[in-house]
């Protein structure tokens, strides 16, 4: 496989063998390693349920019969493939590099690529919706690595601009994606939290498996300045003048009201939720994932 | 210079601000949520907050500055002593009737003694005149002895000079700026009269902290009549020379509205005395001739004064004038080659009567010796120049340095025109009925006592027999004419000489005009056409600078020698101002001289600033109030004697705004503490947002 600026052998090597799982059944085309909403014929025991003329009668479990004098079927789960999507943030405030090695874009890339790759290789599909207010690319789901091609070399040309709006992103997004699949959102999740919630919630309504990956740099969170500053939003430009010692405990604490409304309503959502600093590797962040 | 002026020094906090501003860090920041968040108003809270910091600030300097100037609140509360500097304007319109019929100066001068007596023990005070006038005897500088001053009134007279506001002002400025009292005030009586006061600002002192400049207006009362001033005393416009009589021109300006019916009084210093009634036209000028003579050589003085007008301090004036001994007419030639003319220059021949002196000497004996100051004009016929050319050459110089020369037809002998000379003879015209001259140049000085008194030459009835016409020239102006235009008599200015150049013999042969009275004025004003150098005397107008002094510390004197009293003695450099009309014979050192003063005469203008804005006065901080009586004043001034010192409350001020600028600034750490030590007492506290300022993109 050849190599690519956020998918490098080295990380491509780690998530091999990674398996990313679901809680929740998958709508998938093929068979695979998910359950399915429907009952097929896989080894997983589902349940019982009475015989009903028309039945096949080789599905009458006989040794039931023997105990109950009752005619029982027994059912298994269906294993399926899934279709995976990654809605990626682009909005400007990606762009922010502080104390981290790279910029949250640059972070949010490698998940993006590892999450896709890790999607390939347990041969589920893949798909990727870079979004800012609104949906700006959106890639359909692949289920190769060749087919990933596209996608990943798309990351790299990534410049991230303009104001973000994610619920309004991910009403749009979830248009396009078909029900009951794996959205993993990777996004800096500036926006009010209640109405993040909603959009994700939109997701959890229609069935979705929800990875949030918040990215976020350490400097955000601890807010590493000092003296007076002038900070201009990157992606409205508005301006503001801070004395960053008075007003720094109010922010962290601003900050991780945030942090812990977003965790809590993504539970609510059965959404699993990581928060991603830049400094950490992508590799731990997507093979922490795959352990569950 | 006082604190006040560094008040400006109070936005020196804004400036710092500004400046600062554009020194602050700018960061980019993924967004700025969490901020407002923590603040929805931070922007115009830190903003106000800002702006409420630099006006502490500000207000905590602008107090320091207001305390160290030592303010004093003359409304209520407190006292202090008072340094008071009275200026009594005792120009020659303070001499003019206030509203209850005394003079303006009598009134301010009863002022000034009603508040000398009223002054408290504690309190200093100095009266000051804006003319200076040596025999007021105003004591100098501060007196706390109270009758030194409420005896003023009897020894300020009226003066008939102008005064100097600006100068006495310095002077009251520079004395006031020495006390220590907390309390200081510059009163002014005057009647505010408009040549005076409202004339351009000049360069003004800077008034000392505390101090307040009053200005009471002494209200005037209308003149009763016309009012007549000597505008100026004009010499004769030629030699004076001793042993003769002459006539001074004098101008007379009417400011009233009618026709004034006055009397001009002159005299001399031989007692010459004249008087002649003079109507001089309403808002109009009269030019009026008075007789002096010059018995001896000199320094001699001439005085007028105008009586039966309303207002007396412009009415005097005199004038100083030198003159010289006789002088001689130098004639080239014999007395009989002359006709009339040396009878005409000295019906004696000794100069008795009229000052000059004929002196006959061949043209070729030597006249350069003969051609000295003391030569008044030299008669040269056409065809009797100087032999040789030296004594042609002293001929022109003596012309150019100031000399009169008078060139005539001869009877015999061949005409001759040097180069140097600029008109030629033309053509010979003689007529037995005799051809009328006309007078050309009539605004030639050699007309002058010939004038009437409309100004024009009466010179009626002239002929010529025989004449030589003369060419005309642009450097040669014409006194006499044919009637066809042909000049006979012209003059031309050489250097500083004159050319006097005639077609016509002086005789009865060629023309009428020895017959004639005129003759003599007109032979006598070609001699002393011309104005000797230093034959212009000294003068000042009253109230004016005298002249400077090489060395101020020689003994120097004053004497009257006519008007006003005026006896003193001291160093030049303390020479006083001399307030009225008169003849001063001043001595400095080796140095004596007669100074002629007269009156200011604007002085007698009957219009007053009625505003409360003084344009002299511009720049400084007065307030001007109408003068009722002494007792107002009174009244006034001991209300406004009660102050009250701001120092203290202004210092207290400054360090008010000081810690509550303090506690503002640091009201942020302050709050952050507090909630920490609560976090860590586990003790929820409600969370002070702090303030921050933000801009808009």
């Amino acid at each position: 496989m050849p190599s690519y600026k956020y998918l490098p052998a080295r990380l491509a090597e780690t998530l091999k063998g990674a398996e990313l799982t679901v809680r929740r059944p998958v709508h998938g085309a093929q068979v695979g390693r998910h359950r399915s909403p429907h009952h097929g014929s896989s080894v997983e025991f589902a349940e019982y349920r009475a015989y009903s003329p028309g039945d096949p009668t080789s599905l009458i479990d006989w040794p039931v019969y023997a105990r109950t004098d009752r005619y029982m079927i027994r059912q298994f789960y269906e294993e399926t493939n899934m279709r995976g999507y990654v809605l990626l943030d682009v909005s400007g405030s990606l762009g922010f590099r502080g104390d981290g090695p790279m910029s949250k874009m640059d972070c949010a890339s490698y998940l993006a690529a590892g999450m896709l790759y890790t999607l390939v290789s347990q041969r589920d599909l893949a798909g990727l919706i870079t979004f800012d207010a609104k949906m700006r690319d959106v890639f359909k789901p692949a289920g190769s690595a060749e087919g990933l091609r596209p996608l990943l070399l798309h990351l790299e040309g990534i410049e991230p601009e303009g104001e973000g709006d994610i619920e309004a992103a991910i009403h749009q997004a979830a248009d396009v994606m078909r029900k009951k699949s794996l959205v993993v959102l990777i996004s800096d999740l500036l926006q009010d939290a209640d109405r993040i919630l909603r959009g994700i919630r939109h997701l959890y309504h229609d069935g979705h498996n929800i990875v949030v990956l918040h990215v976020v740099d350490r400097a955000e969170r601890t807010l590493s300045l000092g003296g007076v500053a002038e900070l201009r939003d990157l992606e409205t430009k508005s301006k503001l003048v801070i004395e960053v010692d008075e007003i720094r405990d109010a922010y962290e604490r601003a900050v991780r009201h945030h942090l812990e409304k977003i965790r809590v309503g993504c539970n609510e959502c059965l959404a699993v939720y990581r928060l991603v600093d830049t400094a950490d590797p992508a590799e731990t962040v997507l093979g922490g994932l795959s352990r569950g | 210079m006082t604190f006040i002026w560094l008040l400006p020094l109070a936005l020196l906090p804004v400036v710092f601000h500004l400046f600062m501003r554009v020194r602050k860090r700018v960061v980019l920041f993924p967004s700025l949520m969490f901020f407002l968040q923590v603040d929805p108003k931070l922007s115009a809270r830190k903003r106000i907050r800002e702006w409420l910091v630099l006006l502490l600030r500000s207000l905590a300097i602008a107090f320091l500055l207001l305390a160290l100037s030592r303010p004093v609140w003359l409304a209520t509360g407190g006292s202090g002593s008072a340094a008071q500097v009275v200026l009594v304007d005792n120009s020659g319109s303070m001499s003019g009737a206030a509203a209850d019929g005394r003079t303006k100066l009598a009134v301010a001068l009863d002022a000034v003694s009603a508040m000398a007596g009223d002054r408290k023990e504690s309190d200093t005070m100095a009266v000051m005149l804006t003319v200076d006038d040596p025999s007021a005897a105003v004591p100098e500088g501060f007196v706390s002895n109270r009758e030194a001053l409420r005896s003023l009134p009897g020894r300020v007279k009226e003066t008939q000079a102008s005064g100097a506001p600006g100068r006495t002002l310095e002077q009251a400025v520079s004395l006031l700026s020495r006390t220590s009292s907390p309390r200081r005030e510059i009163h002014l009586f005057t009647d505010l009269q408009e040549v005076e006061w409202g004339g351009a600002a000049h360069e003004q002192p800077h008034l000392p902290a505390n101090t307040r400049l009053l200005i009471h207006r002494i209200a005037s009362k209308p003149l009763n009549g016309p009012n007549v001033a000597v505008a100026g005393i004009a010499m004769p416009n030629k030699r004076l020379i001793a042993g003769r009589r002459y006539l001074a021109a004098v101008t007379l300006n009417n400011t009233s509205k009618e026709e004034a019916k006055i009397r001009l009084d002159s005299t001399d210093q031989n007692g010459l005395t004249s008087s002649q009634p003079v109507n001089v036209p309403a808002h109009g000028t009269r030019e009026v001739t008075v007789p002096f003579e010059t018995r001896n050589p000199g320094t001699g003085w001439i005085g007028v004064e105008i009586g039966r007008d309303a207002f007396r301090q412009d009415n005097q004036a005199f004038v100083t004038f030198a003159c010289q001994p006789k002088k001689k007419v130098l004639f080239l030639g014999t007395a009989k080659e002359f006709g009339n003319l040396p009878l005409a220059v000295s019906p004696t021949g000794d100069g008795l009567l009229t000052g000059l002196v004929p002196v006959f000497k061949g043209a070729d004996a030597g006249i350069t010796a003969d051609l000295q100051d003391d030569c008044a004009m030299v008669v040269v016929r056409w065809s009797g120049w100087p032999g040789d050319k030296d004594a042609e050459d002293a001929l022109r110089s003596y012309v150019e340095k100031g000399g009169n020369l008078l060139v005539v037809p001869a009877d015999s002998g061949t005409p001759r025109v040097p180069a140097w000379i600029p008109v030629s003879l033309r053509q010979t015209v003689t007529s037995a009925a005799g051809l009328p001259l006309v007078v050309t140049g009539r605004k030639e000085s050699v007309w002058d006592d010939l004038r009437g008194s409309s100004g024009d030459v009466v010179l009626r009835q002239l002929r010529a027999f025989q004449a030589q016409t003369l060419s005309a020239s642009t450097n040669a102006v014409a006194l006499l004419s044919l009637e066809n235009g042909s000049p006979v008599l012209s003059v031309a200015t050489m250097g500083a000489g004159r050319v006097f150049l005639s077609g016509i013999g002086f005789d009865v042969i060629s023309t009428t005009l020895p017959v004639k009275g005129s003759f003599l004025a007109l032979v006598h004003g070609m001699a002393l056409a011309g104005v000797d150098a230093g034959a212009k005397g000294r003068g000042i107008m009253a109230g004016g600078r005298l002249p400077a002094r090489e060395d101020p510390d020689a003994a120097a004197s004053i004497r009257t020698v006519a008007g006003a009293v005026v006896e003193w003695k001291g160093k030049a450099g303390e020479m006083p101002g001399l307030p009225r009309s008169g003849v001063y014979e001043m001595e400095a050192g080796t140095e004596a001289f007669l100074l002629a003063v007269r009156s200011a005469d604007l002085e007698g203008r009957e219009a007053f600033i009625g505003s409360a804005t003084v344009p002299v006065l511009a720049g400084l901080t007065y307030t001007v109030d109408d003068y009722q009586d002494a007792e107002s004043l009174l009244r006034t001034l001991r209300r406004s004697r009660t102050g009250f010192d701001l120092y203290l409350p202004f210092l207290l001020l400054a360090l008010l705004a000081a810690l509550l600028e303090g506690w503002l600034i640091n009201s942020g750490a302050v709050h952050a503490h507090g909630r920490k030590l609560a976090d860590r007492l586990a003790v929820k506290i409600p969370f002070r947002r702090k303030d921050m300022g933000v801009v808009d993109a």
